[in-house]
């Protein structure tokens, strides 16, 4: 690989245009009713937003909570069963995520 | 009332120390974006969309760097992850992009060079990192950070475009 000195004309020009950009005429900051307005909105929908997730991780907890004491009591064997899947599963998705640690172009 | 103590207030989620803080950080964000992008209208999109990521997480936020480097942090992620979602699709409407920004620059009497025309043909993560290195000063590890990239692929990509726009700008290899 070249040095990237090599690349400094290159690197000047690509600044100076880009200071073009800065001046770009359409960019117009909003006032600050827009703003205050813009956080309220968006207060408002993150709320929801994390009522809506607890109100599905707690159906999700209990539909899983209810599935796993029904095969305890009803079907045992399924339920080693399962218990020894996800036991190596687990293990296959924490080795393959040490594994992978640079991802290409 | 300064950054920080708008900051500590925002925290606490007073919505007027949001406010405050986005006015204040708006102008910088687009402009980044723009350069990043090069899409008028993106640009404004994920300045808002880093609003929107940085109320949800301005508990994260330490003081140790400055905050507008770190709301450029929360949208260069932003913006990685709508470049991987849209790179099954076509490239064509970047282009269009291209033309209108030009076409709105000429109109102000602004001079489209060929740098930028060289820079817009980059594929968006490769200018992204050009633009942190080289326009904002990031060092490898922060571009890395921001792009959830290897510092060392930062590296080649960015020398990779470098050398894709001398090529465009018919700079010689030395």
């Amino acid at each position: 690989m070249k040095d990237d000195n090599e690349y400094d004309t290159t690197k000047i020009k690509i600044n100076q245009s880009l200071k073009l950009l800065d001046q770009y005429p359409l960019i117009e900051t909003p006032s600050s009713a827009w703003f205050e307005n813009f956080v309220q909105v968006e207060k408002k929908r993150l709320k929801k937003k994390l009522y809506f997730d607890i109100l599905l991780f707690l159906l999700l907890a209990l539909f899983l909570l209810i599935g796993l004491l029904f095969t305890m009591v009803e079907i045992p064997l399924l339920f080693v069963s399962l218990q020894v899947v996800v036991t190596i599963i687990l293990i296959i998705y924490t080795g393959i995520n040490m594994k992978k640690q640079v991802r290409d172009i | 009332m300064n950054e920080k103590e708008w900051i500590k207030k925002a925290k606490q989620g007073n919505s007027h120390a949001f406010a405050s803080l986005f006015q204040e950080n708006y102008p910088f964000l687009v402009k980044y974006f723009m350069k990043t992008t090069m899409n008028p209208l993106l640009a404004e999109e994920l300045a808002q969309e880093t609003m929107t990521k940085c109320m949800e997480k301005i508990h994260l936020y330490n003081g140790k760097a400055k905050f507008s480097s770190w709301l450029i942090q929360i949208g260069a992620n932003l913006y990685m992850d709508q470049i991987r979602k849209q790179k099954r699709e076509e490239n064509y409407r970047n282009k269009e992009h291209l033309r209108l920004l030009k076409w709105q620059l000429n109109c102000n009497n602004e001079q489209w060079n060929d740098t930028l025309s060289a820079l817009g043909l980059l594929v968006d993560d490769i200018r992204m990192a050009i633009i942190l290195k080289h326009y904002y000063g990031y060092s490898y590890e922060e571009i890395g950070n921001m792009m959830r990239i290897a510092p060392g692929t930062v590296k080649s990509r960015i020398h990779y475009g470098l050398k894709i726009v001398r090529k465009e700008l018919g700079i010689n290899e030395g």
